[in-house]
């Protein structure tokens, strides 16, 4: 399952939901309906659901704020959450920073993109 | 040249906006083509500035009041670059909500604490809704600093930053 466009894909395997292109939708509920695809994936994962945004170039504000609102469902749902980053990406790098002060269990894998 | 003054070259980049959404995609492109040679960071950063504040000016901003569309300017030289995005509001309360929330910002030494605290706030919200978090990551993420200024109706507002 997911959700493909000409500027950014969401695929949504068991456990697993890989983000990549760019995310910059005119509207927040947009990011709130395609992240609630990921929320429900981590309601029904076993003990720990990865989110993977290496290829993920650009997200704009109001992605980050529903990307922090799955953090948060992660939480509440007392699932182990793993954030797969690319480092030289400067978004990505500042978000996790932000991101770990919401959650600091919130686990941190680095790739190169 | 006397006195040991520097020269620098100065690029600059004005753009008319006429506001839909493939309109900001557009100026992004021409964004970073313009910023083409300099770091990435620094390309990364400011192209994330260029595409909030336009967003902010499409979402939250009209035509100025003589009709004028939003316009884009941005000025890039060797040391550092300057980003000014005006438009049109529809009424003093949402001039009062930016000037608040850039006052916010540039009062504070910490960004960094200004954004993860506004993120939280947000996620943190039973119900999603718009996400005014776009002025907190140029401060944070893209390391500008803002300014605004409200005449005639027009909202003007600025981001600048070293390049280094």
């Amino acid at each position: 399952m997911g959700t493909e466009t000409k500027d950014y894909s969401l695929k949504c395997e068991p456990a697993r939901a890989v983000l990549s292109g760019q995310f910059s939708l005119s509207n927040p509920m947009e990011f709130e309906n395609i992240f609630a695809e990921i929320q429900q994936g981590i309601e029904e994962a076993g003990d720990s659901y990865t989110i993977d945004v290496v290829g993920t170039h650009f997200m704009s504000s109001s992605g980050i704020t529903a990307l922090a609102r799955v953090v948060m469902h992660a939480r509440k749902n007392g699932k182990k959450l793993v954030l797969v980053v690319d480092e030289g990406m400067l978004w990505q790098r500042k978000t996790v920073v932000a991101l770990q002060n919401l959650w600091e269990k919130l686990e941190i894998r680095k790739q190169q993109g | 040249m006397s006195g040991g003054a520097r020269m620098t070259q100065e690029k600059n980049i004005n753009i008319a906006i006429i506001p839909t959404w493939e309109t900001v995609k557009s100026v992004l492109e021409q964004a970073t083509q313009f910023l083409a040679g300099k770091d990435q960071d620094f390309i990364s950063a400011t192209t994330m500035c260029v595409t909030e504040l336009i967003e902010n000016a499409v979402k939250y901003g009209t035509l100025t009041p003589n009709g004028g569309d939003i316009t884009f300017d941005m000025t890039v030289d060797e040391e550092k670059v300057k980003i000014q995005i005006s438009n049109g509001i529809r009424n003093a309360s949402d001039f009062e909500h930016v000037q608040r929330i850039i006052q916010h910002i540039e009062s504070s030494d910490d960004p960094q604490q200004l954004y993860v605290q506004r993120l939280k706030e947000l996620a943190e919200r039973p119900k999603p809704g718009l996400s005014q978090l776009g002025l907190y990551r140029i401060a944070y993420e893209g390391r500008f600093r803002l300014e605004h200024r409200y005449v005639d109706g027009v909202l003007t507002v600025s981001a600048h930053r070293a390049i280094a």
